[in-house]
């Protein structure tokens, strides 16, 4: 029987005001929850972080 | 967001059951990790039971069975979910039993049962009254140790997680609060424990290191608040690339030549 191909990926945003680049984007992906979380990267970029999103969509599709 | 709902881990201790199990001996714990006790008494419950509770008590008002049972059960068909939702309450043991109340319709926990997480949100607006002195009942370790804690770590279901996130936002704001708090009552060991937890949470929210520098400040300690400034900078340059913004170089700038 097939393994189900699953994760988890959250995004927490805030903002710091004041600052040059006041956008905060932690984000951590897993591929097994029960092991917890397995990547975690904090970005200042709102591309950089759909990249980030779009290379572990593409990761989780090509298992 | 893909998502797995894992089921939470059951605890292993086998307690004796008391022959009356009134509401009001239950205590519910969400706050680092579930836990249902009768009295002094932790209860093992299964995964399902555990969730049900859970979400009851954060949901602290009247919740359809319709409503329960699609959430907790949200890839199920709707006549799966509400037989899941049956078989988690029949699960419950006579004891557990009374602590939720049930009819045809609608589900809640009883009013009588102690969740934790209430008490935690409540002194939590508590110290968010501005221009309010607060009572010494909320400046303890306890209340560090309360606003230090995580909802339902590990738990990933959707509801769990908003509800967990909106504790995060919540406690931090009032962690930093009561640091000043503290702080103004001179108990700077006790306000430097409230910021240090914040940054723990949160390496690199800069308010929480300004909180921490104001408390140095406070104390005198102007080497400490160098010192702090200096970690949160390089952390920031390393991390991300960034300098502080002027709001925290303002903080520190009578301690340093230009």
């Amino acid at each position: 029987m097939p393994q189900d191909r699953t994760g988890l990926l959250i995004i927490r945003v805030w903002i710091e005001d004041g600052s040059e680049a006041p956008l905060r984007a932690s984000v951590r992906h897993t591929r097994d929850v029960a092991a917890g979380f397995q990547y975690a990267i904090t970005l200042t970029d709102p591309d950089a972080t759909a990249q980030v999103v779009r290379r572990w969509l593409r990761d989780v599709l090509s298992d | 967001m893909l998502r797995m709902s894992p089921r939470p881990p059951q605890r292993r201790v086998v307690v004796p059951r008391s022959a009356e199990g009134a509401a009001d001996d239950f205590h519910l714990s969400l706050l680092g990790a579930f836990e249902l006790a009768e009295g002094a008494v932790p209860l093992v419950l299964p995964g399902g039971a555990q969730r049900l509770l859970a979400f009851l008590a954060l949901q602290d008002r009247t919740v359809t069975r319709s409503a329960t049972a699609g959430t907790l059960w949200p890839e199920a068909s709707e006549t799966h979910a509400h037989a899941s939702l049956r078989s988690a309450l029949s699960r419950l043991d006579a004891s557990t039993r009374e602590a939720i109340e049930v009819d045809v319709l609608d589900l809640r926990l009883a009013p009588g049962v102690a969740v934790d997480i209430r008490d935690a949100r409540a002194l939590a607006h508590r110290l968010l009254i501005v221009n309010t002195v607060p009572s010494a009942a909320d400046l303890t370790a306890a209340a560090i140790a309360a606003l230090s804690s995580e909802l339902l770590p590990d738990w990933y279901d959707e509801w769990a997680i908003v509800s967990a996130e909106d504790w995060r936002q919540l406690r931090l704001h009032a962690l930093e609060a009561l640091a000043a708090s503290l702080a103004e009552a001179e108990r700077y060991a006790d306000a430097v424990a409230a910021a240090l937890a914040v940054i723990k949470a949160e390496p690199l929210r800069e308010s929480a290191h300004a909180a921490l520098i104001r408390v140095h400040l406070a104390e005198g300690n102007q080497s400490e608040a160098l010192r702090a400034f200096d970690r949160y900078r390089a952390l920031l340059r390393t991390e991300l690339g960034l300098e502080p913004t002027p709001a925290l170089f303002a903080l520190i700038r009578d301690l340093r030549p230009q």
